[in-house]
């Protein structure tokens, strides 16, 4: 058996290009059977960036921020900054890091965790995306590696932001809505995993369905 | 916002989303008894307790790409045996939430690929720290403490693991929670599979929903898949 790190740029895109993504159970938001993934009410989903070793280096905060902006722009979720992160309740419903990060035990691209739980809802979530994972995996020996970088971290922040905003893993194979529409789950950038070469919307952006459950909260 | 308003609110959201768009695939009780789940006969488990976080990762879309590229070095099939208390590790820049862990603790019936010699198979056990979750925001105690995991995943419920070595860092600091003494082993999101009173679950994500994963539904099938392709 191989070990872990071995999926090539190569494998990545084919996934990408395939659709394929991790879940195969139904579209429920927020994420299923799970109370305190709600977040707060708003009206904003405020953010802050963490501070000592976990705070982003500057390309990544760019990338957070623009997933920030993306999100105020596209739902009615709206935004702030918080400097620095507010620890007092409410808190701040964002905090962003860039570091190595786990997942049960193994080095994931990114994570979303709600660290605390204020009634019934997630009062402050955690956001981490692996920078370190990612230019590992687009090393500089490949051409255009910075882009490819630039492009997994855009996704990667898209991605655990929308977990933050109830939003799961979905899967392309399934129809869920149950009217044949099964391509509109390629549209998301809750695809999980890499994104290989493909610079496409979907890796910056939610598809309309999980944007009409983000304002049917917010 | 108290928690009456926030119910009305997750009422009339899912209600205006639903109405709005097209069918939400929510999951509906029929109320029929199919005899399947019954408490009395079979291992009902609740996985969301071992979902406390998600993760962005590279799917294996089947089962031979997960035993060819994962990261496992032992795969066992077996029951679980219990949960303690397990490590907590600081996260740097976020003082106040450190990671917290239980541990679960399998009792190893059959080392399906691998050294049956791992060091991730101490006395017929294996150890796995699984992610507590949030601390409740004004008190800071952990919303689902040990109990809570002994009841969603009942001891005896079969179970499947791809295992690999911890972080490090979790596993010195594990060094003195783990039960016997043993080495900690990690499933991440695709290494832990559950019986669900007869069907194949996964733990810590979902099983991807392609036809050659969906091949596989039970923990049987999945040790006899695992067995072929070690030979």
């Amino acid at each position: 058996m191989r070990r872990f790190g071995q999926m090539t740029v190569g494998a990545g895109l084919v996934a990408a290009s395939l659709g394929l993504t991790s879940s195969a159970t139904a579209d429920g938001w927020p994420i299923p059977d799970i109370p305190e993934w709600h977040p707060d009410s708003g009206p904003n989903h405020a953010y802050c960036f963490s501070g000592g070793d976990g705070e982003p280096v500057a390309n990544l905060k760019d990338k957070m921020t623009d997933a920030m902006n993306y999100m105020a722009s596209a739902t009615q979720a709206g935004t702030a900054q918080n400097t620095p992160c507010d620890d007092t309740q409410p808190r701040t419903d964002v905090v962003w890091r860039g570091d190595r990060v786990f997942y049960q035990g193994s080095e994931v691209i990114g994570l979303s965790q709600c660290t605390a739980v204020l009634t019934n809802v997630c009062d402050r979530f955690r956001a981490t995306v692996n920078g370190s994972l990612i230019r590992e995996h687009y090393p500089d020996t490949i051409s255009n590696f910075q882009l490819y970088r630039d492009r997994q971290m855009r996704k990667t922040s898209c991605h655990e932001l929308g977990h933050t905003l109830g939003l799961d893993h979905y899967s392309t194979n399934d129809d869920r809505y149950g009217d044949g529409s099964t391509a509109l789950y390629e549209d998301s950038c809750q695809r999980s995993g890499w994104t290989g070469l493909t610079g496409d919307a979907w890796t910056r952006t939610y598809e309309v369905h999980h944007i009409n459950h983000i304002n049917g909260w917010f | 916002m108290n928690s009456v308003d926030i119910r009305a609110r997750l009422v009339v959201a899912a209600l205006l989303v639903c109405l709005t768009v097209t069918a939400c695939g929510l999951e509906q009780s029929s109320g029929e008894d199919n005899g399947v789940g019954d408490a009395e006969s079979c291992n009902s488990v609740d996985v969301s307790i071992l979902r406390q976080a998600r993760a962005d990762y590279e799917p294996f879309y089947s089962l031979e790409e997960l035993y060819e590229n994962g990261s496992q070095e032992v795969v066992v099939s077996g029951r679980i045996a219990g949960f303690s208390s397990g490590p907590i590790v600081p996260v740097s820049g976020d003082p106040e939430f450190p990671d917290r862990h239980v541990i679960m603790t399998v009792k190893v019936d059959t080392v399906l690929a691998g050294e049956k010699s791992s060091p991730l198979v101490h006395d017929g056990f294996v150890f796995v720290p699984l992610l507590q979750g949030p601390v409740d925001s004004e008190t800071m105690e952990p919303i689902h403490d040990v109990a809570a995991f002994e009841k969603a995943l009942p001891e005896g419920t079969e179970a499947v693991l791809f295992l690999s070595p911890a972080p490090p860092k979790l596993a010195e600091l594990a060094k003195e929670t783990v039960p016997g003494g043993g080495s900690l082993g990690a499933v991440g999101p695709q290494g832990l599979y559950l019986d669900n009173c007869g069907e194949l679950v996964g733990g810590t994500d979902d099983i991807p929903g392609t036809a050659e994963w969906e091949k596989f539904t039970s923990t049987e099938g999945l040790e006899a898949g695992v067995t072929r392709l070690s030979r």
